[in-house]
């Protein structure tokens, strides 16, 4: 059974614990007014939180958290850290990440496809969010986000498999539209970059079209009653409000690209493609024991720090726009 | 810069007709005929139950809508088929129209700066509204971090700004609590009066509509009922409608004879002319042997309004009476209700010709 890797909006591991929490901020402080992360004023009401009998109620969360989060994080730090010594003991040391140079083609190709993918389905997911809410049918908004949330998260070797099947090179509409004429094969960065689209572009509407449904009507008729036309509304207001959700739902395609394992691993396999994700399992499965292992743990440490820093910054600009469309 | 030379052209004080303006959504008609001259200057409210058609009328002025038949006119000048952005008609919504990503200033200035006024003229001109909206101290402020009432200020800057023929407001304090609605109420009145902007006020809140209007223009089922000041509506209402939608009023029962003055309440029976008493034109006098009983008190500061009814025939009297009589009328007395002056309006027996009135 394959493990997706991607991260969705509904388990962010980028998401400090306390965030899980009940009264995670000051109780009835408004938005935007909370005192700075750091500072012993946002943690006080966590920390009476946790004395109250209904912490009693996360404990299964906790958990959740501590078994499948926690540990596995632990573990995986400490053996990246850990260097073998001459003598036969170990010592904490930055050498396992300074062995992945030979992993850079690795790094590169991940970089590559997971920048070219998800601005391709940034650029056609929000076009269709877009296009759905000027059709203004609150039914077909409901719609579209259930079916886009389950294509988002449908990914892994069935997904591969439809690929093959149907693109690949004996695939039917390989043939119908003859591609292999203009030199196009699925086990490429190419082929890797068209079968992301398959859950990256819903990964964007759902992400965007809230935003678009968002745009008051109020907003178009104050610019028009101001004597603005429709380019005037779009290019002051409409775009510049659209902008922080446009560029947070690029960064979660990015880190959901850049984190995907499952169909890669059945699409090219570990062989003349790597990828950081395709890298770690060719270093868990071979021959080359502890050492292997400290380099795979190393690169996934190196992929959480690039999901915390993403999902980061992807919270930041979700929480700016639905400020403003509040 | 022609944009701006029109701007400043368009100086305040333009009449409005609305020319035998219909509408039809489809099949339902929202407006019939609306004959409206608005004088320069002047400021209607349109009152009405929701769905009477007066955002449709207003949103017709606007340039929002298109008429199924008919022509408004601003200065004399047919703008029927000019688009709403060539209108200049400044327009105040009912809430959260500030544009979010923009700041206060930047809102005030949007109007001028499509008209491609130069920074300087623009950031003097948005200074001077909001000063004179009171809001000086918020110019860099975003509207999410201002209130309510602020931000129905800065929407009310931002049409002023470009200084409209007319002003049009959408029912624009109706998201307001109390207090700062009568504030803005107040300040919107003062302005208007200030730059002689000819306005149209929409509204369902009777009080509102006659405490800051000049005219008052009450809407049902697309048709206006009538079409005066605010004194002559609360004291003359030209229809049952208008009688009952604006203030208070207890129907009465009258013979034929009735020509005023002091008058037992009895019921509204068929056979009898109907009155319309205002809650100041009746009184309670307790009364053993009386018909009727006091039901409750509201006290609203200055006056108390009593309810009493009689039980036997559903009659139901309102009176309005100063706190010292309301001593007098705690809930469960029994008392005799009184017409004392002439009534607000009083509707024919007649029942072929509901809308005949008898001269009182």
């Amino acid at each position: 059974m394959s493990v997706p890797v991607a991260p969705t909006p509904g388990s962010a591991p980028g998401a400090p614990p306390g965030a899980a929490a009940p009264g995670g901020g000051a109780p009835g402080a408004p938005p935007g007014a909370r005192p700075p992360l750091l500072s012993r004023g946002r943690w006080d009401g966590v920390t009476t939180a946790l004395r109250s009998p209904a912490v009693l109620a996360l404990a299964p969360l906790t958990l959740i958290i501590a078994v499948f989060f926690l540990v596995p994080i632990f573990g995986m730090t400490t053996i990246a850290f850990a260097v073998q010594t001459d003598d036969g003991g170990t010592r904490i040391g930055l050498d396992n990440f300074l062995d992945l140079s030979s992993h850079s083609r690795a790094m590169r190709n991940s970089v590559l496809i997971s920048v070219v993918g998800s601005l391709i389905a940034a650029v056609a997911g929000s076009i269709t969010a877009f296009c759905i809410a000027q059709i203004k049918s609150e039914r077909l908004d409901s719609v579209v986000a259930v079916f886009s949330s389950v294509l988002a998260n449908d990914g892994g070797a069935p997904l591969a498999f439809s690929f093959i099947v149907t693109l690949g090179n004996t695939g039917i509409i390989f043939g119908l539209l003859g591609l292999e004429a203009i030199g196009f094969t699925l086990y490429s960065w190419q082929g890797l970059v068209a079968m992301y689209q398959y859950f990256l572009i819903p990964t964007m509407i759902m992400v965007t079209l809230p935003t678009f449904v968002g745009l008051r009507k109020e907003w178009t008729e104050a610019n028009t009653s101001l004597g603005g036309s429709r380019l005037t509304f779009w290019r002051r207001v409409g775009i510049p409000i659209a902008t922080p959700a446009l560029l947070g739902g690029w960064i979660l395609l990015f880190g959901s690209a850049f984190a995907t394992y499952a169909s890669a691993a059945v699409l090219i396999g570990s062989g003349g493609f790597p990828l950081i994700p395709l890298s770690i399992d060719s270093l868990l499965g071979s021959g080359l024991g502890a050492g292997g292992q400290s380099t795979a743990m190393a690169l996934g440490v190196t992929m959480v720090v690039i999901a915390v820093v993403v999902l980061f910054f992807f919270n930041r600009l979700q929480r700016r726009s639905a400020r403003w469309l509040q | 810069m022609t944009e701006s030379t029109t701007a400043v052209r368009q100086e305040a004080g333009n009449d409005v007709v609305f020319d035998g303006i219909t509408k039809s959504f489809g099949s339902t008609q929202v407006l019939q005929s609306i004959d409206l001259h608005i004088s320069s200057g002047e400021l209607v409210t349109v009152l009405g139950p929701s769905g009477c058609g007066k955002t449709t009328a207003l949103r017709i002025l606007a340039g929002f809508e298109k008429p199924s038949s008919g022509r408004v006119l601003v200065n004399g000048q047919d703008i029927t088929s000019v688009p709403a952005n060539r209108r200049g008609i400044g327009m105040v919504f009912q809430a959260y129209s500030l544009f979010p990503n923009l700041s206060v200033q930047e809102n005030v200035e949007y109007g001028l700066r499509v008209r491609r006024v130069d920074r300087g003229k623009r950031a003097a001109r948005a200074k001077e509204l909001l000063e004179m909206c009171g809001l000086a101290e918020f110019a860099s402020r975003y509207p999410h971090q201002l209130s309510g009432g602020q931000q129905q200020r800065v929407a009310l800057a931002r049409a002023l700004a470009i200084q409209p023929g007319v002003l049009l407001l959408d029912e624009p304090l109706s998201a307001l609590d109390a207090i700062v609605r009568s504030q803005i109420r107040e300040e919107i009145r003062r302005l208007q009066q200030q730059l002689g902007i000819t306005t149209m006020f929409v509204t369902h809140d009777q009080e509102e509509a006659l405490s800051i209007a000049d005219r008052v223009a009450v809407l049902k089922d697309g048709v206006i009922e009538q079409l005066d000041e605010p004194r002559t509506i609360y004291q003359k209402p030209s229809t049952e409608f208008v009688a009952r939608f604006v203030g208070s009023v207890t129907e009465v029962g009258a013979t034929r004879d009735y020509r005023g003055g002091a008058l037992p309440v009895q019921h509204p029976e068929a056979g009898l002319d109907t009155l319309f008493v205002r809650p100041e034109d009746i009184t309670l006098v307790p009364d053993e042997d009386g018909s009727c009983t006091v039901i409750s008190q509201i006290y609203t500061g200055e006056r108390t309004i009593v309810r009493a009814t009689n039980p036997a025939n559903d009659l139901e009297v309102t009176s309005s009476v100063s706190a010292v009589e309301a001593s007098d009328l705690v809930p469960g007395t029994r008392v005799t209700p009184q017409v004392m002056s002439t009534p607000a309006l009083r509707v024919s027996a007649n029942k072929q010709n509901p809308a005949e009135q008898v001269t009182v």
